[in-house]
């Protein structure tokens, strides 16, 4: 892929980019991990055609769906990923690093709430970060998996059509799916 | 997939309706709910089809369906001892326990405990198979309590019933679930979920090429009685497998293939001959095979690594005797779950070859096993006349 008349690849670690969010923060963020985020990438791969020289260090790219506490999550979350350009560890070395991902995954979760989870989707599917997108919507399922309907639809804003003795019919005859459902 | 997109549209329309009662200040678009739905087990889904029509539709839909049995994949283990069925959580972080499994009955059936254990056929895409009495046929998904009874098969078999050979199976490219039935006599009997009726196929199940008047027979455990019955087909790939025993070649024995989508018969040769307690099953998307080594007290555990290619039989020590041991399914994705002599359940490590019993609360003295998983899979209703199509929904 590389081409003798370009410099040579720079190694992961130094190489920075920065995200600029809809409050207009910005975050300096290693290439690697901004490379996660697709659409940090194919906007990253637009500038470099148009311009070779500022490769990373001076292209600031807007998120202005992205609210700073939101991009920080999935910072934070992207980092702890493996690396698609670290070298092989060996499967000590993984296992260990899995551990330390689920503990760090966790403890992320306990300090969120759920409504901070529709933020997270929300941004990680505009930013498409596959990743992070496939964890919280994990952890969302986890978080509505026993609670009743009525908490549903109160959660993502959905209105209840069913006429009551329909919805009545349906508790009926799917009784075994209502039991042992949280308390609101 | 244009179906999932209309649907979509009117979620999107429907959402727009909607009252302002939120508790976030962001509402998520209806696609991204729907990404996040297939991570819920079917009990929650279930439920949250009465959130509102919209969710009912899209938790009903086939696409959705085959979406979430592809995602989820919560695997259940499945036992039949005595007249009861059980189901295990073998996955679960507490100690497992064996949960009673309500099963269809057949309302004239006998109360009296009946000789033999529910037979289980098999299982797929979370639909199983049962034979609670001679000829008497289920279909049932367990985490949804839907049940069907088969029509009476037009097909009989002379002869012990201990020598008759079963088999349920997808098949995918036609999208239908078969219900077969064999013994070593030229006709097959097939029941189609998607006909909801029987049919016969001529010709044997397995046909030994150096002796076509004397075709394989069904291969019986040497510790099996005869009256017991024969251990049910290892359904993988669309097609059905059993492991056949050949006149000819004293005592070699083969593994028959039945297509179930294109009737069409095969063979695939077992990794050594003159082996003993021969045991087949699917583990993680792989035919697997365990026997014994004949005189000694130990075995082996066989993976076909590229299915259908007998050089890719690939094989690991199993440094625990037995006499026969069934492979069953994935262990928290490290491990291999084996029923080992019909009397215990074992966890059995493909690093070292090592078995650890598995512990399970509640578990039977003897038992049949087999794995299912939680699916929305609908099972239609077959009724004694051949209804209507409009009132019968298969679900993928």
């Amino acid at each position: 892929m590389s081409n003798t008349s370009e410099n040579p690849k720079p190694s992961s670690s130094s190489a920075k980019m920065t995200l600029k969010t809809s409050d207009n923060e910005l975050f300096e963020v290693e290439e690697a991990v901004a490379m996660k985020f697709c659409t940090v990438k194919q906007y990253f791969e637009d500038e470099k055609d148009s311009d070779v020289a500022a490769r990373g260090s001076t292209t600031v790219i807007p998120l202005p769906n992205v609210h700073s506490a939101v991009l920080a999550t999935l910072i934070s979350y992207g980092k702890k990923l493996p690396q698609s350009n670290a070298v092989a560890d060996n499967h000590e070395e993984e296992e260990t690093k899995k551990k330390e991902r689920k503990k760090y995954e966790q403890g992320l979760l306990k300090n969120l709430m759920p409504g901070e989870l529709l933020d997270l989707i929300s941004a990680a599917n505009y930013l498409d970060f596959k990743e992070g997108l496939e964890f919280f919507n994990q952890a969302l399922a986890d978080h509505i998996q026993n609670k009743s309907v009525e908490y549903v639809r109160k959660f993502f804003g959905i209105k209840n059509d069913y006429e009551p003795h329909e919805e009545e019919k349906y508790r009926e005859e799917y009784a075994w799916a209502f039991e042992g459902v949280d308390e609101d | 997939m244009s179906i999932i997109r209309s649907m979509i549209t009117r979620l999107n329309t429907y959402s727009q309706l909607k009252e302002e009662s939120k508790m976030s200040n962001s509402n998520l678009p209806p696609e991204l709910i729907a990404d996040i739905l297939p991570h819920l087990p079917v009990k929650s889904l279930s439920r949250f089809k009465c959130v509102s029509k919209p969710w009912r539709t899209l938790i009903s839909h086939p696409d959705f369906v085959k979406t979430h049995l592809h995602q989820a994949q919560f695997r259940r283990i499945l036992l039949s001892s005595a007249n009861s069925l059980y189901s295990i959580d073998h996955e679960t972080d507490d100690l497992a326990a064996a949960v009673d499994l309500h099963y269809p009955r057949d309302q004239t059936q006998n109360p009296k405990p009946q000789p033999h254990a529910v037979q289980i056929i098999g299982s797929c895409n979370g639909l199983v198979c049962i034979m609670t009495q001679p000829d008497i046929f289920f279909i049932f998904n367990p985490t949804t309590h839907q049940s069907t009874r088969l029509p009476y098969a037009s097909i009989g078999f002379g002869g012990s019933s201990a020598a008759i050979g079963y088999g349920f199976g997808y098949a995918p490219s036609i999208d239908d679930y078969k219900l077969v039935k064999a013994a070593p006599s030229p006709a097959i009997g097939v029941f189609s979920l998607r006909d909801r009726d029987w049919n016969t196929r001529s010709g044997f199940l397995y046909q030994d090429p150096e002796n076509r008047t004397r075709p394989g027979h069904f291969y019986r455990n040497p510790i099996q009685g005869e009256k017991d019955p024969l251990p049910p087909a290892t359904s993988l790939n669309g097609s059905l497998h059993w492991v056949f025993k050949l006149h000819s070649t004293g005592g070699k024995c083969i593994i028959g293939v039945f297509n179930l989508e294109t009737d069409k018969r095969g063979f695939m040769q077992v990794p050594e001959t003159a082996v003993s307690g021969f045991s087949t099953g699917v583990v993680n998307g792989s035919l697997c095979l365990m026997h014994r080594e004949d005189g000694l007290r130990r075995g082996y555990f066989w993976v076909m690594k590229e299915y259908g290619v007998a050089a890719s039989w690939t094989k690991i020590l199993v440094e625990d005797p037995f006499l026969v041991a069934k492979p069953l399914c994935l262990w928290k994705n490290s491990k291999i779950l084996i029923a080992k002599d019909k009397k215990e359940l074992v966890l059995f490590d493909p690093k070292d070859g090592t078995c650890k019993n598995f512990e399970v609360a509640g578990i039977p003295d003897r038992f049949y096993a087999d794995s299912y998983v939680e699916s929305l899979v609908t099972v239609p209703v077959i009724t004694k006349k051949k209804s209507n199509l409009e009132s019968f929904c298969l679900c993928f």
